[in-house]
């Protein structure tokens, strides 16, 4: 299987309603990719985004778009690093434009450029996207552009490491952990006791270790006589 | 939301380091394991590629022993892909999974078998089916390494196809496919022609599309940008050419189909072979280009600069260009600001991706280096080289000529021992005519004590050099070596070895020249050593040197012998 790019240009598509046939779609457009379950669930995720960029354009909330225009038709809009083509011409205007941009992503080292297709991208552009990536070279150059090729691969955690994130949606609420937990939290309401008991059973080890130096200082004067 | 992956805080790190001396990152940080010249740095990448691609087979081929999962969370592109089909009845489902799985042969048996049972296919499998037997050429598509080092075996060819050339075969499953459609639309002749393209029969896809104009069916922008990127290899005059892309792009004004970049940068591409046609024409397709609002990208700037390249004409304006023609261009001009200015765009940001791979890059830096040495005072170009070189560049023996040059322009010889060093430490120490030159600045005058004695070490070094064998092509020893050599030695007063190199001389069959002799003279009267001028006298007449005569009556007059 030729190898997508799969750090540097994801493919999507997007159609104007979002529908069971779009999902079924992404999963398609999914098992052309290499890693194939995390850029399902990564077109997906972007999907809802896009759904929610054209409500939010509906409700005419365009803080956080730019616009993409080409002879000074809309084309598109760029919602962080993510491009999207509301163009209805599923043909060439909005196929190549996305790729000119996509060159141009690349130019102004914007390196994760998402870039949804208003029609499902065939081969060709596949290929060709492909193409324009190998062009250039992705090796890294020292080890942090390495630890960002991988943090963008999904080998990598992000950095800064988020400790929590398989807590996010909520804690043990029983089982063992739970119970153990507990145990733990009563233990440390009770400390102070603890504390005490402890104090107050301080003389018992003192007494046992002056009645063992007792045993070893009477046995010695014995040695030396013989 | 969507949870974007974040690398902000790493791309802040990195931009406080940049360091570009610094040891190439993916090899072995050890002075032994690291590659010296050009030639070990591919070597290197190479076995690096094949040895994950070798890894990554493994894995695949053997699933059953890479089960166990460590990566909390499940991390998919480190485990084994499973790409095992799922449906194995003759459904149009089946077929559309084959092609998404790209496998082409597994597609073609589900189309047959679906044919034969009468099934019909619809409109968009065919056209996908269609695509995927002619993008891989009717073969099942290879797993190729990730890493340009890989394919570019040879470097030769700077345009050299990145995949795997396959030729198109006669009657092969795309065109029997093709043929046996009850109907074929636009998309169908689309991927035809652009597979015949891509694979080299140019022929066939313009009979191709000439059925499809017969049969009044009319072309998408994909066909003609095929079929321009074809023509060139069509036609063998330049102007016959022209004329072909001239008549494609009046047929797509008659079917009314719009022009995108890629038709533009076709046809600027194509113009490239068009010769003395193609400066002005290229010139016409800037403005339509303009005129018609489509921007041009980076490579139209790449085809534009290689028009105008021959003649170095500077009338065009570029905001980011493709570096290393821009770098050619520069040095046909001798233009050394707009060097610097190439350089400082591809020392900004990612610009230095756009170099390409390794092959690339050194043509580049090779051609930055050159005009460097032609156009600079050799402080800067010795700054330049400790900045480029080796991390950057491993200049190939052209370049350190040019160093040389540098060098002796700006009255710097005493550098030569050190470059000598590097000469050796890049691998070029068996170059005869580097070593030659090398030797003769170093011979041509004479210099404080301190420098020759630099010197004589140093010829001691390259005589090393000679003869010794290294498994590779070593030094044959010229009479200019061995006179430079003997000549540097006796300056710096070393007559013991001068005196070996004599008997060199006679090993090797070669002739030393009178002044040699004489030199060797005046050298035995200052150690007053008269056996050693006779021995001179001796070996002269050995040699049957005309000047015999003339030594022997020195030699008497000078000692008492």
């Amino acid at each position: 299987m030729s190898e997508a790019p799969s750090v540097f240009i994801h493919c999507v598509f997007f159609r104007e309603t979002l529908d069971p046939k779009l999902v079924e779609a992404a999963s398609a457009a999914a098992s052309t990719l290499p890693d194939r379950s995390q850029a399902e669930s990564e077109l997906l995720r972007q999907l809802m985004a896009a759904r929610d960029i054209t409500e939010a354009q509906k409700k005419g909330d365009v803080n956080n778009l730019g616009y993409v225009s080409n002879k000074g038709m809309l084309m598109g809009w760029i919602f962080n690093e993510t491009v999207m083509f509301l163009s209805a011409d599923a043909l060439s205007p909005s196929c190549d434009i996305a790729k000119a941009l996509v060159f141009n992503f690349i130019r102004t080292s914007a390196h994760n450029a998402t870039v949804i297709f208003s029609a499902r991208p065939t081969l060709w552009d596949m290929d060709f996207a492909n193409q324009l990536s190998l062009s250039t070279n992705q090796t890294p150059r020292n080890g942090l552009e390495e630890m960002i090729q991988w943090t963008k691969e999904g080998k990598m955690w992000q950095y800064p490491v988020n400790n929590e994130k398989h807590l996010e949606e909520g804690f043990a609420r029983q089982g063992p952990v739970r119970h153990f937990m507990e145990l733990v939290v009563a233990g440390l309401e009770h400390i102070s006791w603890f504390r005490d008991y402890f104090h107050q059973k301080e003389e018992v080890p003192q007494g046992v270790t002056q009645i063992h130096e007792k045993d070893s200082w009477i046995q010695l004067p014995n040695l030396s006589q013989k | 939301m969507f949870t974007r992956v974040s690398v902000c805080v790493l791309h802040f790190l990195l931009f406080s380091f940049q360091d570009p001396t610094a040891h190439p990152y993916h090899f072995q940080d050890d002075p032994y394991l690291s590659p010296r010249t050009s030639s070990e740095f591919r070597l290197y990448s190479l076995s690096q590629e094949s040895g994950r691609s070798a890894a990554k087979f493994f894995v695949n081929s053997n699933p059953k022993f890479f089960t166990t999962d460590f990566a909390e969370p499940h991390i998919p592109c480190l485990m084994p892909e499973t790409v095992s089909l799922l449906l194995e009845e003759t459904s149009e489902e089946a077929l559309k999974e084959r092609i998404s799985l790209r496998k082409v042969t597994a597609a073609v048996d589900m189309y047959d078998q679906l044919l034969q049972t009468g099934t019909a296919v619809s409109m968009e499998t065919t056209h996908e089916l269609l695509d995927l037997i002619c993008l891989y050429c009717d073969r099942d598509p290879v797993q190729e390494g990730g890493q340009q080092e890989v394919r570019r075996r040879k470097g030769r060819f700077r345009r050299a196809s990145d995949q795997l050339r396959f030729t198109w075969k006669e009657n092969c499953n795309a065109e029997r496919i093709f043929n046996l459609l009850p109907e074929r639309d636009t998309q169908c002749y689309s991927a035809l022609i652009r597979g015949m393209v891509k694979h080299g029969a140019y022929a066939k896809a313009f009979s191709v599309y000439t059925d499809m104009l017969n049969n009044r069916v009319t072309a998408d922008v994909h066909i003609f940008n095929a079929l321009m990127a074809a023509a060139p290899d069509l036609r063998d005059k330049y102007n016959e050419r022209w004329d072909l892309i001239t008549e494609l792009l009046n047929q797509m004004r008659q079917q009314k189909v719009q022009p995108n970049l890629l038709t533009f940068n076709g046809v600027l591409k194509a113009l490239r072979r068009c010769g003395f046609l193609a400066k002005t024409q290229a010139l016409y397709t800037l403005n339509e280009m303009k005129a018609m609002g489509i921007a041009p990208s980076l490579a139209s700037f790449d085809h534009v600069l290689a028009v105008f390249s021959k003649t170095g004409k500077r009338g065009v304006r570029f905001q980011y260009t493709e570096t290393s023609p821009a770098q050619s261009l520069c040095l046909d001009n001798k233009d050394l600001d707009l060097g610097y200015k190439v350089q400082s765009l591809v020392e900004q940001g990612e610009n230095w991706r756009l170099l390409g791979d390794s092959y690339q890059q050194s043509v580049y830096y090779g051609r930055f280096f050159n005009l460097l040495c032609m156009m600079e005072h050799i402080d800067v170009v010795l700054k330049w080289y400790r900045r480029l070189i080796p991390s950057l560049y491993y200049p190939n023996p052209q370049g350190l000529k040019d160093l040389l040059q540098a060098l002796d322009t700006d009255s710097r010889l005493d550098m030569l021992p050190t470059i000598w060093k590097d000469i050796r430490s890049l691998g070029h120490d068996n170059k005869s005519d580097l070593v030659e030159e090398l030797l003769t600045l170093m011979a041509r005058d004479r210099h404080s004590p301190e420098v020759q004695e630099a010197f004589a070490a140093c010829a001691l070094d390259v005589k090393s050099a000679f003869g010794a064998d290294r498994g590779r092509p070593s030094l044959e020893w010229s009479s200019s070596s061995l006179s430079h050599i003997t000549c540097l030695l006796l300056r710096a007063n070393k007559t013991p070895q001068a005196w070996e190199m004599l008997q060199l001389f006679k090993s090797k069959n070669r002739v030393p020249d009178e002044g040699l002799l004489d030199d060797f003279l005046s050298a035995c009267s200052g150690a007053v050593s008269p056996d050693k001028a006779v021995e001179l006298v001796q070996l002269s007449a050995a040699f049957g040197l005309p000047a015999t005569p003339r030594l022997a009556k020195r030699t008497l007059a000078e000692f008492n012998v």
